[in-house]
């Protein structure tokens, strides 16, 4: 029972806005001194020790860094412009190259407020002058940018790999087909809206030649696609393991951004600054959340959690809608790590002890995270949209444009309960 | 406010040498990846180092990123919070939640550290790297830099209470902001 009151203690702390991790790691150690002494707080060098020498999770800081160096190029915005300018002549174009844009995006560098922010700042202006229903323009940026989550590499992947005990190799490959398919619904959406509504989404004049257009689009995208190629191929093909083809992955995208905008010590000192900060601020989490498992497991709390989840009837059903909802609601408020760190290794047991396919239980929560970086009124796709958009577009247009999205995420999430035997491929 | 000063340049060099530890580590990883796939030369010792670097730059960076206002927050409520009072969260935050952990985290850690020193404990893998007592002995002196970091943390939030004129309350700008990482 401690376990439990010290978790929603510690929640309701979280809003008062200081660091999660210490939060968590300051009140656990409160209510772990009061109720069962200092000695408990004893193994902490232990459990801090097995982080440091694991070597999945150095697989993140590399990860990182591929994509910040990548996102200091330029590169999203040199995608972005070729091919809206490619596309752009049919109806729905620039939207659709959103979307095409935001997977590579996600599949090379992953970082969701990075490319929410670039896509506003560039396809945004664009379908506007063009006369895009605002909703569908604003929309469409969000989507895209939050599928830096389920597209592999991303990090929560590589986190919850860690935590629940799957291969990461495994999770990514699962991960595939469920982030293919919602680029594809995504892009269906679009063009059935450009075929009925074709005022929502009407085409752009393009006067420049068609063949430079096709050789820019070719010079912008192809190098990146050969990266994310050789990175996940490298893993999908048993080659080499997340963390090695990681570093492949960073000295790639140090040749690559070299090849677009020069080689730079400095740009190099400021990514790996950059890194060293979010790597840091995800570990500290971790640890946070080590000192808060340790009270929580040591008074007995999970198995309290499990013996409540087990009784339910409906077995894993019901477990599962459980599971998912708490999630979601969860993700509303506080970020993917601390969902991973704290909630998911409460969740794990259990989902084994029902013989949950744990790969297909990881892509659900991944999915499932994605939806809540895009839901009203906190997703972090929203914030990051509205902090670069034009004063003109108000924050109900934006709630308005993610909703179809949303409904296309949950039919999708749908499917790959229902379906996984077509769906989750490792 | 001259110790302040000086503790900035001191987080700000040490956060210089995670930097360079962070791609110290790339490097090492990518060397290892070349050897074994290439010339199917494999080195514990180097495998090892591997996880020394990526120890030692995000241990050391934890308090880097706390003086960097790096650390993730649930800012729902936090973002509309007056200067004064996101100081005082600063401050109590610092001194209430943070600095008890981290003292703990120091005591233990240089028992832990202590422990494999006396026993001269290297790796258990042959060919792997002696002294383990070096890299268990990061958990107790990143933590003392933490507690460094928290200090110049709080007198930077004192100076904004102090230079925040009483009368003022209203709430800073509203939306979050885009520039912050969100991987």
């Amino acid at each position: 029972m401690v376990g439990i009151i010290l978790f929603i203690i510690a929640l309701f702390l979280l809003f008062a806005g200081y660091s999660v991790a210490y939060t968590f790691a300051g009140v656990s150690l409160i209510v772990g001194f009061i109720t069962m002494g200092p000695e408990l707080f004893s193994f902490m060098p232990y459990r801090i020790m097995s982080i440091m020498e694991n070597t999945t999770l150095m697989a993140i800081p590399m990860f990182v860094f591929m994509g910040i160096v990548l996102q200091k190029s330029g590169l999203a915005e040199r995608m972005l412009e070729s091919s809206a300018k490619l596309f752009g002549g049919i109806s729905g174009g620039v939207a659709i190259s959103t979307i095409v844009v935001g997977a590579l995006l996600a599949a090379s560098t992953g970082v969701v407020g990075a490319s929410v922010v670039a896509m506003g700042v560039i396809s945004l202006p664009v379908m506007l002058k063009n006369n895009y229903h605002q909703p569908t323009a604003t929309g469409v940026i969000c989507a895209s940018g939050t599928l830096g989550q389920i597209i592999p590499p991303s990090i929560i992947l590589i986190i919850l790999g860690d935590v629940m005990g799957i291969s990461v190799g495994d999770l990514f490959q699962a991960a595939v087909l469920p982030g293919a398919l919602l680029i594809v619904c995504y892009a269906l959406y679009i063009l059935a809206l450009g075929k009925f509504k074709p005022g929502y989404c009407p085409p752009l004049k393009i006067d420049e030649d068609k063949g430079a257009l096709i050789k820019q689009a070719l010079i912008d995208v192809v190098p990146p696609l050969i990266l994310i190629v050789a990175v996940l191929g490298s893993i999908f093909g048993g080659i080499a393991t997340p963390t090695e083809s990681s570093s492949l992955g960073a000295i790639g995208a140090i040749i690559l951004s070299s090849f677009y905008s020069g080689f730079s010590i400095k740009q190099i000192k400021q990514s790996s600054l950059e890194t060293v900060k979010v790597s840091s601020m995800i570990f500290a989490v971790l640890i946070g959340a080590t000192a808060f498992s340790m009270v929580f497991s040591y008074s007995g709390s999970d198995y309290l959690v499990e013996d409540f989840m087990l009784g339910l009837p409906g077995e894993k059903w019901t477990f599962i809608f459980l599971a998912m909802f708490a999630i979601l609601i969860l993700g509303f408020f506080i970020d993917f790590i601390e969902i991973a760190f704290l909630v998911v290794p409460i969740l794990a047991p259990i989902a084994i002890a029902l013989n949950i396919d744990m790969v297909w239980f990881a892509i659900l929560i991944a999915m499932n995270l994605q939806t809540s970086f895009l839901s009203p009124p906190f997703g972090f796709s929203l914030f990051y949209l509205k902090g670069v958009a034009p004063k003109s577009i108000k924050t109900t247009t934006i709630y308005k444009g993610v909703i179809p999205f949303i409904i296309i995420q949950v039919i999708v999430l749908t499917l790959v309960i229902f379906f996984p035997e077509y769906l989750i491929i490792y | 406010m001259q110790v302040k000063h000086s503790l900035s340049k001191l987080i700000d060099y040490v956060g210089a040498i995670c930097g360079l530890l962070m791609v110290l580590m790339l490097l090492n990883v990518f060397y290892d990846v070349i050897m074994r796939y290439l010339f199917d030369d494999v080195s514990i010792g180097m495998q090892e180092l591997e996880w020394h670097l990526f120890a030692a730059m995000f241990m050391f960076g934890i308090g880097y990123t706390l003086k960097e206002d790096g650390h993730v927050r649930v800012d729902v409520f936090y973002d509309n919070f007056s200067p004064t009072v996101k100081a005082w969260v600063n401050i109590l935050g610092s001194v209430l939640l943070a600095l008890p952990i981290t003292l703990l985290i120091i005591y233990y850690g240089y028992g832990y550290a202590f422990e494999a020193y006396e026993m001269n404990e290297g790796s258990a893998d042959p060919g792997g790297l002696p002294h383990r007592w070096i890299i268990r002995s990061v958990i107790p002196l990143s933590s003392v830099f933490v507690v460094l970091c928290l200090l110049q943390v709080v007198l930077t939030q004192i100076t904004i209470l102090r230079d925040t004129p009483k009368d003022q309350s209203s709430p800073q700008s509203r939306s979050k902001s885009p520039a912050k990482e969100e991987v």
